[in-house]
């Protein structure tokens, strides 16, 4: 008998679980990081910068928005001009979010926290919103906090009094978190204590007033940040995709499941008598976004859809993680032919759709019996599953099938965006840099004035900044010596137009006006057509 | 449709976010405010957004009324929280939720139905109605500015206005949509207000045993308020198909409608007889108009009618209002404990509420406040004269009733700042009096009504308690009449004021005054009694006093001098018509209920007075068919879709500017006046008129800015003074120089009036441009030449001013 006398070294060992826990933070890293990269500057984060811009050189513009980020984005345009560092900024806010879905698990169930930081993780508009240079930068990570913070309960004073300041200084988002936490704190009659009260009013009222300084820019009346944004997203055009169409587009498979959830954990609320207080804020927090989004449906404004996929994927995470459990457990005699089968029926059907896509036409009326008869085989069979209760768990295998194809194609886009997504847009395209660039080298060379039509001002702020001396006039004056003027308008007298397609904004035309159209775009990313605000370029004529 | 269901949700929303409120405030109700909980929520969401657009809290646009609903949600959680018996309440009451929510539903839609044959704004006030509409809406600043008067806020009662801005906004719906599904929320809450009003007298009335027959009193409050019509309609139809019998239209008091004789020309119908009818009901146009000036110089307006004509006046936004008004009075009433400054200490939240609410009656219909808030200390008097001598009982209601009313002045301080009141005190009424037969056309089943209650009402007071009750309350016709005479006497009109209000003059006085009488004789001897029926007594009484005294008294306005009584008779009747119709309605199902069970037969007087009800159903059926051309006009909802059918380029123009234009922008639009060369050929003013025109309609369709809207509305609203003739017209010459003068006049016009735009409308196939139609043509300066055209469609233009700017990049 021999004895090893060497001691057994030492293993470093690595559950599954933080496995997933760190490719799935890696993966809501990364499509966010890709996003800083890749996107151009449009929609809401145009807004923002064009705002932050112009904070930045003194000026007073209503798309400037006080909030704490806003604030911190025009200081950063100080040190650069590139909008790179403001969406780092909010990039490095975003990515505090995974921390705080860890430290749900005590409330979600570690699988549920898991899949509500995928489902996260992949929300397109949560990509666009958390690594864009908007007011907004701060406003999911501040909602996810505050819904951490009043999950964990027994913070200390001081932190109820930077929570009210953050939450005055950020965007709309954490609006109906705060509202159904206090709808549910004055029903349940659990008001703060005196102390308490006093260290909230304190720091709402410093957000405020801040906010009303304009963080030291100078008084410009009473502000609440989140009011205003919350305003702004009915009035301005945030994305040129109206919320129902976003929703079309990006939202539908998130949506679906957090609805459900939420409809699910109601009823069981309901039947049982009770429900936590987290249970109804998480509740109440998912209605009044809703009731938001349903509000906002003809508003061009994505952070509604932002908002509403927080509190629906806190509430869907932990369902799914449930119903995978249920239909592991689940009675598959049937179902393991009828799901496949189903899901077989329902590829075929979409790959004859695709095909029609493609050629932008329905089919003969035989292919369409054809299409329509599959669909009814592959309904037909989910039907009979679902009419089994002990098999109808499994119907989330073809559930998350439907919705992953969406979602993922949804999620790349935006993340490696292109001008032929939703989000963002309207963008302020390179050409209009470039157009700044032939704009000063001929007000360097010919003297003059760089004018431009008043109806573009707002579109150029941002792509014509640090332009130096600039004139917004609505006639030529004398001493104009390039013009980027309607490309409707005649030619101005004594001028030369510039050749070329100038545009100083373009949007995707959207692919919601037929389901083929969807699905034309959802098989080939690169299919939209483009619109562009188009200007005339004028260069005095040389005497 | 979907703007319609729209509005229809938010409406149901915003009743049921004030469910709460309700219960804590109304929970003496059957239905614990139910039917007025539409009312209630839209006070509450107002006034929040309001005072805190006052405060800069809330920002401009339809985001800052959608955060005011969160904020009424998240008091109602408060209230909810505080409320101990809320979820009890909750599980008593749900059904009647329910029928609250179904009837407000029912009368919406109706009364959408029916609107939508005549969805146009124009005509009449309502370009006035959307202008203020527009003004809640559109205002960068609160209290909002007066569209009509650039620079200037408004100076007028519109409260009404910004909360149908709430549900409009909320709703995201267009306001020339939202004007018109505002009348129908008004209608769908007056219904279920009223029926909720009845529904409680009636119940409190007839005691345990006939409860069930109070469901019956809701509806026929209903009717009596929103369907009832005058008796004219009757005699309308008759001589429109050709049976006039002159004595009898002469006893009624209606021979204007039979056909002149050869050489007659006043007091008789002059048009073409064959124009009165093509159907079975009088197709003359708007026949139905005369049914509300029945009382000579007055106007005797009633709720079917303010419908049916479809301004959206504050006196009829108010309706729903007051109908809360009065189930908080007859919460107030049927209390227990003696109110007092310690009721404040124990419950703030009630007398904040009330004062926010009957603060709110000025601010809505500033006629409502003094009528309904008597109502209230009625009721707070009655209350605590059950619990206490009568010392601690007036110092009680003092102490409770005197903060309350400050609070509710101090609360809307911001609009009192900016309103000027036009009333000018309290004059004693010396002109003709109203006849009999006149006052029996309109009032005749609303009266037949109130006076059935003395069929039990004295019998259940009780012989010994009547009489006092009766000697009591003889001052209360006797004080006014001896006032009357008193304040003639010092005007020096006294022997004229017997005179010429003539015999039927006088008669008419009596039996309003006999009436008001008895009523309250009764209404004092039931609540001695503790009997539940004596607050629908009291309500019956008052608004019988209501109709005495605008016979005594007027108060004095702007119409003074031509029409001395036209409003006094016009806003006092139709508060009357309300108190009357909930009464009324009681008085007939209690009389009736006795008179089944057996227990007094002289109930059976309420089938005369029910018949004289049907037969002020007339009125509603032939009118509404003539207004709707037999239902058979094109239909929308949206109050400028015919101006989209009918002059294209205009309503291009309109929404251009709608969607184009910062909300304060000024802008110049033809003042109205019309302009043509004089003999030497020189620009003069034919018709300076331009109160009821297009004059200021884009900015009414707007809410952005002009010079001056309508000249004379603008001096009802600020005053008759030489400083505000000259000014106006001032801001006239300055606007119509911009069409009349050389481009150095425009720009100089645009510039002293602070306008970034100046407008040529478009013409339609009927209907020339109306800045081309009131200036003359050669006039008009070639406006391209030196301003910049912002908007053209057709001959429509929008001309802006030139613009340069130096933009700061860096």
């Amino acid at each position: 008998m021999t004895v090893d006398a060497r001691p057994e070294a030492a293993r470093i060992t690595v559950s599954v679980g933080a496995l997933a826990w760190a490719a799935a933070a890696a993966a809501f890293v990364l499509l966010r990081l890709a996003f800083i990269w890749n996107a151009p500057v449009g929609g809401f984060e145009l807004a923002g910068l064009s705002g932050a811009w112009q904070a930045r050189i003194g000026e007073t513009d209503a798309r400037f928005v006080p909030t704490l980020f806003q604030a911190l984005s025009a200081a950063l345009l100080h040190v650069s001009s590139s909008e790179t560092p403001s969406r780092v900024l909010a990039f490095l806010a975003a990515c505090s979010i995974p921390a705080a879905i860890y430290l749900l698990r005590p409330r979600l169930g570690e699988a549920g926290a898991l899949l509500t930081l995928l489902l996260l993780a992949v929300d397109p508009v949560g990509i666009a919103l958390g690594a864009s240079a908007s007011a907004m930068g701060f406003d999911l990570a501040v909602a996810l906090w505050l819904f951490v913070a009043f999950t964990r309960g027994g913070a200390p004073d001081w932190h109820w009094a930077v929570g009210a300041f953050l939450l005055t200084t950020s965007g709309p988002v954490p609006l109906p978190l705060v509202a159904a936490v206090a709808a549910v704190a004055l029903v349940n009659r659990r008001y703060p204590t005196g102390r308490q009260a006093v260290v909230l009013a304190a720091g709402a009222g410093l957000g405020i007033a801040f906010a009303s300084f304009r963080f030291g820019l100078g008084w410009d009346g009473l502000r609440v940040p989140p009011f205003v944004l919350f305003n702004a997203g009915f009035e301005q055009a945030w994305s040129a995709a109206t919320v129902f169409e976003l929703s079309i587009l990006y939202g539908i498979p998130i949506l679906l499941a957090g609805v459900a959830a939420a409809v699910v954990v109601a009823l069981r609320a309901y039947r049982s008598r009770f429900a936590s207080p987290e249970t109804l804020v998480l509740l109440g927090w998912a209605s009044i976004s809703l009731v938001w989004l349903l509000a906002s449906s003809q508003s061009q404004n994505p952070v509604a859809l932002a908002a509403v996929t927080l509190p629906l994927a806190l509430l869907a995470g932990p369902a799914i993680a449930a119903a995978a459990a249920a239909a592991a457990r689940a009675d598959w005699k049937i179902a393991r032919f009828l799901v496949p089968g189903a899901i077989f029926a329902a590829t075929l059907a979409l790959a004859q759709s695709l095909r029609w896509a493609r050629a932008d036409k329905a089919g003969e009326a035989s292919e369409r019996v054809l299409v329509a008869g599959l669909l009814v085989l592959a309904l037909s069979a989910l039907g009979y599953v679902a009419a089994n209760r002990k098999a109808l768990p499994t119907l989330l295998i073809p559930a998350v099938v439907a919705a992953l194809f969406p979602l993922v194609a949804g999620t790349f886009g935006v993340a490696l965006s292109s001008p032929h997504e939703a989000l963002p847009s309207p963008l302020s395209p390179a050409q209009a840099r470039e157009l700044r660039g032939i704009a000063l080298e001929t007000v360097q060379a010919n003297g003059g004035l760089l004018v431009v039509h008043p109806s573009f001002e707002k579109d150029i702020t941002w792509s014509f900044r640090d332009s130096g001396r600039l004139i917004a006039a609505s006639r030529v004056p004398e001493n104009a010596s390039i013009l980027i003027w309607p490309a409707t308008a005649p030619r101005p007298e004594g001028f030369n137009r510039v050749e070329g397609n100038w545009n100083l904004l373009q949007s995707p035309k959207l692919p919601t006006e037929t389901p083929l159209q969807y699905l034309r775009w959802f098989s080939n990313r690169n299919s939209l057509d483009v619109s562009s605000k188009a200007a005339s370029v004028y260069v005095r004529e040389k005497q | 449709m979907s703007d319609v269901l729209a509005f229809w949700a938010v409406s149901l929303i915003v009743a049921v976010l004030a469910m709460p409120i309700a219960f804590a405030l109304l929970r003496r109700l059957p239905d614990a405010g139910a039917g007025m909980s539409f009312a209630l929520g839209l006070v509450f969401a107002g006034y929040g957004y309001f005072i805190l657009r006052v405060a800069h809290v809330l920002p401009h646009g339809r985001g800052g009324y959608l955060l005011a609903l969160a904020i009424l949600g998240l008091v109602s959680a408060a209230v909810a929280g505080r409320d101990r018996r809320f979820v009890s309440t909750f599980r008593r009451t749900w059904p009647a939720w329910v029928a609250a929510a179904g009837v407000f539903t029912l009368f919406f839609f109706t009364y959408v139905s029916f609107r939508s044959y005549n969805a146009d704004i124009g005509g009449t006030e309502q370009p006035m109605d959307l202008m203020y509409l527009n003004a809640t809406l559109t205002s960068p600043e609160y209290p909002p500015h007066d569209p009509w008067l650039a620079g200037e806020r408004a100076s007028y009662y519109y409260f009404g206005y910004l909360q149908a801005g709430v549900l409009t906004a909320s709703a995201g719906v267009p306001s020339s949509t939202g004007y018109n599904l505002s009348l129908a929320y008004t209608f769908g809450a007056a219904a279920a207000g009223i029926a909720s009003l009845a529904f409680a007298l009636a119940r409190w009335a007839l005691g345990s045993r006939g409860r069930s027959w109070a469901i019956w009193a809701g509806a026929l409050a209903v009717a009596f308020l929103l369907f009832v019509g005058s008796l004219s309609a009757i005699f309308e139809w008759s001589a429109a198909h050709g049976n006039a019998n002159r004595g009898v239209y002469e006893a009624f008091g209606v021979e204007w409608m039979i056909p002149c004789s050869p050489g007659q020309k006043a007091d008789c119908y002059a048009g073409p007889v064959e124009n009165r009818t093509a159907a079975w009901y009088p197709t003359e146009f708007w026949f139905w108009w005369r049914g509300s000036r029945i009382i000579p110089n007055t106007i005797t307006e009633f709720p079917f009618f303010s419908f049916l004509l479809g301004d959206l006046h504050p006196h009829v936004m108010s309706i729903p209002l007051v109908l809360l008004s009065l189930g908080l009075s007859a919460s107030v009433w049927r209390g227990r404990r003696r109110l007092s400054w310690e009721t404040h200490r124990g419950n703030p939240f009630q007398g904040l509420a009330l004062a926010l609410i009957f603060g709110a009656l000025a601010f809505q219909n500033a006629w409502d406040l003094l009528t309904f808030s008597a109502v209230l200390v009625l009721a707070v008097l009655a209350r605590n004269f059950r619990r206490g001598p009568p010392r601690e009982v007036l110092a009680g209601a003092a102490g409770y009733l005197v903060p309350l009313f400050a609070v509710a002045g101090a609360a809307y301080l911001p609009w009192y700042r900016d309103f000027s009141s036009q009333a000018g005190g309290f004059e004693p009424y010396v002109g003709s009096g109203t006849r009999p037969a006149h006052a029996f056309l309109q009032f005749g089943p609303l009266f037949a009504a109130a006076l059935v209650a003395l069929t039990w009402s004295f019998r259940r007071a009780g012989r010994g308690l009547l009489s006092n009750a009766l000697t009591v309350t003889a001052w209360l016709p006797l004080v006014p009449l001896l006032a009357w005479m008193a304040l003639s006497a010092v005007h020096g009109d006294f022997g004229g004021g017997l005179e010429t209000r003539g015999a039927g003059g006088w008669l008419t006085l009596a039996a309003y005054g006999a009436t008001a009488w008895l009523l309250a004789a009764s209404a004092l001897a039931l609540a001695i009694r503790g009997n539940g029926a004596a607050f629908a007594l009291a309500l019956l009484s008052v608004g019988a006093i209501l109709l005495y005294g605008a016979e005594l008294f007027l108060i004095k306005d702007v119409f003074f001098g031509s029409v001395p009584r036209l409003n006094t008779i016009f806003k006092l009747s139709y508060q009357s018509w309300m108190l009357l119709s909930a009464g009324g309605a009681v008085a007939l199902v209690v009389a009736l209920q006795r008179a089944v069970s057996g227990r007094n037969r002289a109930g059976w007087l309420a089938l005369p007075a029910g018949l004289l009800g049907c037969a002020g159903l007339f009125y509603p059926l032939l009118a509404a068919a003539n207004r709707t051309d037999g239902f058979e006009k094109e239909t929308a909802i949206d109050g400028l879709a015919s101006l989209a059918r009918n002059n294209p380029d205009e309503y291009a123009l309109t929404r251009w500017m709608q969607n184009n234009t910062n909300p304060g922008d000024v802008i110049i639009e033809a003042s109205g006046r019309t302009w043509r060369r004089d003999a030497g050929g020189a620009p003069v003013v034919t018709d300076p008129g331009n109160d009821y025109s297009n004059a200021g309609r884009i900015s009414a369709r707007t809410g952005l800015q002009t010079p001056l809207g309508w000249y004379f509305h603008e001096i009802q609203w600020r005053g008759e003074t030489p400083e505000n003739r000259a000014r106006f017209i001032a801001l006239q010459d300055t606007a119509d120089r911009a069409y009349l003068g050389s481009p150095a006049d425009v720009l100089a016009s645009m510039r002293a009036t602070g306008a970034k735009y100046l407008v040529i409308g478009g013409s339609g196939p009927s209907e020339p441009s109306l800045e081309r139609a009131k200036y003359i043509a050669d006039l008009l300066p070639n406006y391209a030449a030196f301003l910049d055209v912002a908007f053209e469609s057709g001959d429509a233009r929008v001309y802006a001013l030139p613009d340069y700017r130096e933009v700061p990049t860096s």
